[in-house]
């Protein structure tokens, strides 16, 4: 009997530990204020830049998205005072210099051989910097990997472009990006002015003839942009008022490691005058708390950076199980027609933990 | 609710259990008997290989309830958690778990990516186990691939001198600071129920089933309804909570020379992965909470093993026959955190499946002669993997199915050349469909310098092959191409080693030591190289060499009630590392020293005492990193010293029926160790610490014996 009843007390004492509940009552979020926004990035290949105007909003509060291919343009010719030229960061293209060559049609793959190894990105060479656009985005003042054409035709280099990677179509695990694809081959450029605006030549390496365009500034545009792929222009950003901040992938500089290739990018139009600042809320304090009681008087002017990396990829963080959004961080935009707005990152993934579905919250101040 | 089927299991049998009133004391053997590497059973004494023995008093005394945790006393071993993951990864001798042959009942156990290696040891509990065997050294001739540094060989309990046996066990243990009986809750909850029986003179069944409750370890994390707004990645435990059921059922016939058993094993492991990260979900309308992408991962293990030993004529003949299965999978789910409740699931998804069937054979005794004999023997397996393509990094979404078949045929002589000299020479050649044939050789020899000293001397060799990883790896993208390498060859180790133990039995008691030195080399290391700057490829190749020294001794001395245990050792370690510019590092060799030691004491009202020590130097290793440039840059990494303690004390009733028991684990509460071997990468800086132990524990036992 003694037996009997230790092996029932073990049995009970196992029973009955399992049949406890801890505390789980639900606990109460406060709502958000402002408007929720859906940037169209279109999934993990994160096909398209976003161009986004915070001003510019329909009934539903949501403001206008303008979404381009990011494969669709290759080259962009500045309509300000200066000429300059930029070549597709978001494809991750590359540009050198040909030293040397007059003759466009006389530049062949065996001529520019050598110099194929070199513009390459994202090879964690720190020289292959020199072969893609100033990174802050102050295009019409930083470097170029073209240089700014000059009105002595002759001055003007032939250039070997590396013209980057299609988007990819392939499978992709879930919680990670793949921005590239096949490579787009090469092609070389030479730019000249022509007259107020520019003349493109271009063509396929070992083409003997080449392609010709002249392309003329639009002022109300920062940059007017054109595809050799199509031998077209293209209509990419919306006009240089009308656009505040885009989703795109990105070739940025790391110190010291060259090129590195960023999905979930966000520049701002610092171009057409926007700029922006980050403001890290301190550990302790709720940072929804800390958003949602900015206001216009504490914008600090002094902040904003002309910087279009200022947001960057500085706002979600990667690491196993895919990326997450820094919650203790929020963003203060000023537009090209000076109004203020602030940001917050939400999300990078859908529910199902795919990336390139990006949500932020945003609010005019 | 596995509590609640064990628990009828266990009302189900308790009726006719009733107590077979007989001492259960058993009667301690003279002389332990081990099989590792022998032609038969043998006395530890005789054996020819220096075998480490853990039994099952020494596991018990420990309250230990893996056998990771049990081997962790061990000098030169460590069992290191993987907090995200849940799984653990071996360290023996300052290589991983690849180099080390994992067996259970002599046979190899499957794992992820094949048998033996690899194993996870926190899979493998301590029920019914009766002994652990470790030997140190190239094994291949006697056990095959990846039995470079050694093999340890887990022996389950198969007979009692009862008719009827049984017992239950309940444990429960704090985990760090943390307890409480709540259903996701802290602590670490044990049940676990034996029984055997005698059906004849030549028949024995036994089950058992044991089911381990890991409520997870919280350390700087905060459990898994904790959320910040600023996603301050505190969520979660640093260790994830864990909840095994093992399950063995065996037969077993014995009559004049014939034995043979067929044992089921079962294993079925959840491991609840809380993610320490949250998304703000927000509600048309202006709602929002915070969802967190959790992730149950299971793991169901099946082994099936028939052994038969038996004599064909003169022949001596030991069979064993095995088929095992292992699938690993997971299911994404997303929690929300504030309303504390699940909010969708997604299907099962496979990352791991084994299938192996496997057959060792060996045939001895051919000439009935004392002084000469010879052992002829055959493995073969049939290992079936699938690894999804996000085991091996990106892939094309392509998943990796690969079968392959190996057989081995080896050989070894004993010869007692006098009969205090005897020397055992083995060879062993192995083919397989997948890589070129791979040949292992062995000698050992045994010197009876007194009747109570011996002389062993003992080389060999083993191969270690590459992983799935390594083969197939495919991590392309914009900025990263690493790639694995079908056209890698096996590594080869080497050891060589001699061994010296006394030991004596004299009325003032029994005392023995040993010392013992040892050298094992690894050619041909396959390591992640870069092979092209421009652009930036890294691909495994076979590149680098690791050479150790190891020098210990052990100490050992009994008297009535009185044990006491202990070993020092020495282990110096140089690995050669090659950088991506052809750069060598310097090859020097690295000691730090490990001590250990244990003693128990039993008073005649049956209360012991048993106390576990073990401490671990400071233990450095050459660092590879690069530079910007990517010229490599060698350091020193260093992993810190700790000592770590363990006290149980037991207490008998009602003439053995009950026992309690309780004790402390890790007394010196350490819990993160320095580690300065971790290189840095391009996203991050290395972590200059990691977390290996969770600190200080309790823990109290009930074992009722039937």
């Amino acid at each position: 009997m003694k037996n009997i009843f230790l092996a029932f007390s073990l049995l009970g004492l196992m029973m009955f530990q399992s049949c406890l509940k801890d505390d789980e009552t639900p606990v109460n979020v406060a709502p958000s204020e402002g408007s929720i926004v859906e940037p169209k990035v279109g999934g993990a290949a994160e096909p398209n830049q976003v161009w986004i105007d915070l001003s510019d909003v329909d009934a539903n509060n949501q403001p206008k998205q303008t979404l381009t291919e990011r494969t669709k343009w290759d080259l962009g010719f500045y309509s300000g005072d200066e000429f300059k030229v930029i070549i597709n960061s978001s494809a991750m293209m590359a540009a050198g210099k040909i030293e040397g060559a007059k003759d466009i049609d006389a530049v062949t793959e065996d001529s520019v051989a050598e110099l194929m190894t070199k513009v390459i990105v994202a090879n964690f060479n720190p020289e292959n910097t020199i072969y893609v656009d100033d990174v802050t985005g102050n295009y019409n003042t930083g470097y170029t990997a073209i240089s700014e054409i000059k009105a002595n035709d002759a001055e003007n280099a032939i250039y070997l472009v590396n013209m980057g990677n299609e988007l990819y179509n392939g499978e992709i695990p879930v919680g990670s990006v793949i921005t590239g694809g096949e490579s787009r081959g090469w092609m070389k450029v030479q730019v000249v002015r022509n007259n107020s605006g520019y003349k493109l030549k271009y063509a396929r390496l070992n083409e003997t003839s080449h392609h010709e365009y002249n392309i003329t500034k639009n002022p109300d545009y920062n940059f007017t942009f054109f595809s050799m792929i199509n031998n077209s222009e293209v209509s990419v950003q919306p006009e240089k008022k009308k656009w505040d901040i885009c989703f795109t992938v990105f070739m940025n500089i790391i110190d010291g490691a060259g090129t590195y290739i960023y999905s979930d990018f966000v520049i701002d139009n610092v171009l057409g005058g926007a700029s922006a600042y980050q403001i890290t809320v301190p550990e302790g304090t709720n940072a929804t708390e800390a958003y949602n009681n900015f206001k216009a008087e504490d914008v600090d002017t002094s902040k904003f950076q002309k910087d279009q990396r200022t947001i960057g990829g500085n706002w979600r963080m990667l690491g196993p199980g895919g990326g997450n959004m820094y919650g203790d961080r929020f963003y203060i935009l000023k537009d090209p027609d000076g109004l203020y707005f602030k940001i917050k990152f939400n999300r990078m993934k859908n529910d199902n933990g795919e990336r390139g579905y990006p949500e932020f919250e945003y609010k005019p101040l | 609710m596995k509590k609640i089927r064990l628990s009828l299991i266990c009302l189900s049998v308790a009726g006719f259990c009733n107590a077979q009133e007989k001492d259960s004391l058993q009667s301690k053997k003279i002389d332990e008997v081990v099989i590792t590497g022998q032609y038969n059973p043998q006395s530890i004494s005789k054996s020819i290989y220096k075998v480490e023995v853990i039994d099952q008093q020494q596991i018990k005394n420990m309250g230990a309830t893996t056998v990771a945790e049990v081997l962790n006393q061990n000098l030169n071993m460590m069992i290191v958690p993987d907090s995200n993951s849940g799984d653990s990864n071996a360290n023996i001798m300052g290589l991983g778990g690849e180099y080390t042959k994992v067996l259970i009942d002599n046979i190899p156990v499957v794992n992820d990516e094949g048998l033996g290696n690899m194993m996870d040891l926190t899979k493998i509990n301590l029920n019914n186990i009766e002994r652990i065997e470790v030997v140190k050294g190239s094994m291949g001739v006697d056990y095959g691939n990846n039995a470079v540094v050694g093999v340890i060989n887990i022996i389950t309990k198969k007979g009692d001198s009862k008719k009827l046996s049984g017992n239950a066990t309940l444990q429960e243990e704090t985990v760090g600071k943390d307890y409480d009986w709540y259903k996701k809750g802290n602590g670490r909850h044990i049940q676990s129920l034996n029984l055997g029986y005698n059906i004849s003179d030549n028949w024995y069944v036994s089950a058992d089933i044991n089911h381990n409750d890991f409520q997870g370890f919280m350390g700087k994390q905060k459990g898994y309804r904790y959320f910040s707004e600023n996603n301050d990645l505190l969520r979660g435990y640093e260790w994830q909570p864990k909840d095994q059921v093992n399950a063995n059922a065996l037969l077993k016939y014995s009559k004049n020379k014939t034995t043979f058993f067929y044992k089921i094993n079962f294993l079925n492991e959840e491991i609840n992965y809380k993610s320490n990260k949250v998304d703000v979900k927000n509600f048309p309308g202006g709602e929002r909470t915070y969802y967190a992408q959790d992730r149950d991962y299971f793991t169901k293990r099946w082994l099936h093993q028939f052994n038969i030993q038996t004599n064909l004529g003169n022949v001596r003949y030991s069979g064993d026959f095995s088929y095992q299965t292992q699938n690993r999978n997971y299911e994404d789910f997303l929690y929300d955190v504030p309303a504390r409740k699940e909010v969708s699931r997604k299907d099962k998804y496979t990352y791991y499946d084994t299938e192996v069937y496997y057959s060792r054979g060996t045939f001895s005794n051919f000439l009935n002669s004392e002084k000469f004999n010879f052992q002829l023997g055959y493995e073969l397996d049939q290992t079936s993997g699938f690894a999804s393509s996000e085991t091996i990094g990106n892939n094309d979404g392509k998943d990796l199915h690969k079968k392959i078949f190996s057989y081995a045929n080896f050989i070894s002589a004993e010869w007692q050349i006098s009969p205090k000299f005897s020397i055992r020479p083995g060879f062993r050649l192995a083919l397989s469909d997948k890589f070129d044939e791979q040949y292992n050789y062995s000698i050992t020899g045994k010197w009876d310098v007194t009747e109570n000293s011996y002389l062993r001397a003992i080389a060999g060799s083993a191969n270690r092959f590459p992983k799935y990883d390594e083969l197939y790896t495919y991590f392309v993208d914009n900025n990263h191409d690493l790639r694995g390498n079908e056209d890698l060859k096996p590594e080869t180790g080497y050891s060589a080693g001699l061994f010296y133990d006394y030991q004596n039995k004299t009325e003032h008691g029994n005392l023995s030591f040993n010392v013992s030195a040892m050298y094992l080399e690894v050619k041909n290391r396959i390591e992640a190289a870069t092979v092209n700057f421009v652009p930036l490829q890294l691909k495994y190749i076979n590149i680098d060499n690791y050479k150790s020294y190891l020098f210990s001794g052990g100490f050992q001395y009994k008297k009535n009630n009185f044990l006491f245990n202990s070993g020092v050792s020495l282990m110096g370690i140089s690995k050669q590392l090659n950088g991506p510019k052809g750069e060598q590092s310097p090859d020097d060799f690295y000691f730090y020293p490990e001590v250990n030691a244990s003693a128990s004491y039993k008073l005649n009202s049956g209360t012991l005492f048993a106390l576990f020590y073990k401490y671990s130097g400071v233990n450095r290793l050459i660092v590879m990193e690069e530079d910007i440039q990517g010229n490599a840059i060698f350091r020193i990494g260093e992993i810190g010293d700790y000592s770590m303690m363990n006290f149980s004390v037991s207490q008998p009733f009602f003439n053995n029926h009950l026992e309690i028991g309780a004790g402390i684990k890790n007394i010196f509460n350490v819990t993160d160790l320095l580690n300065t071997t971790l290189a840095g990468s391009a996203h991050s800086a290395a972590a200059s610490s990691q977390n290996y132990f969770y600190g200080r524990s309790y823990f109290a036992r009930l074992i009722y014996n039937f």
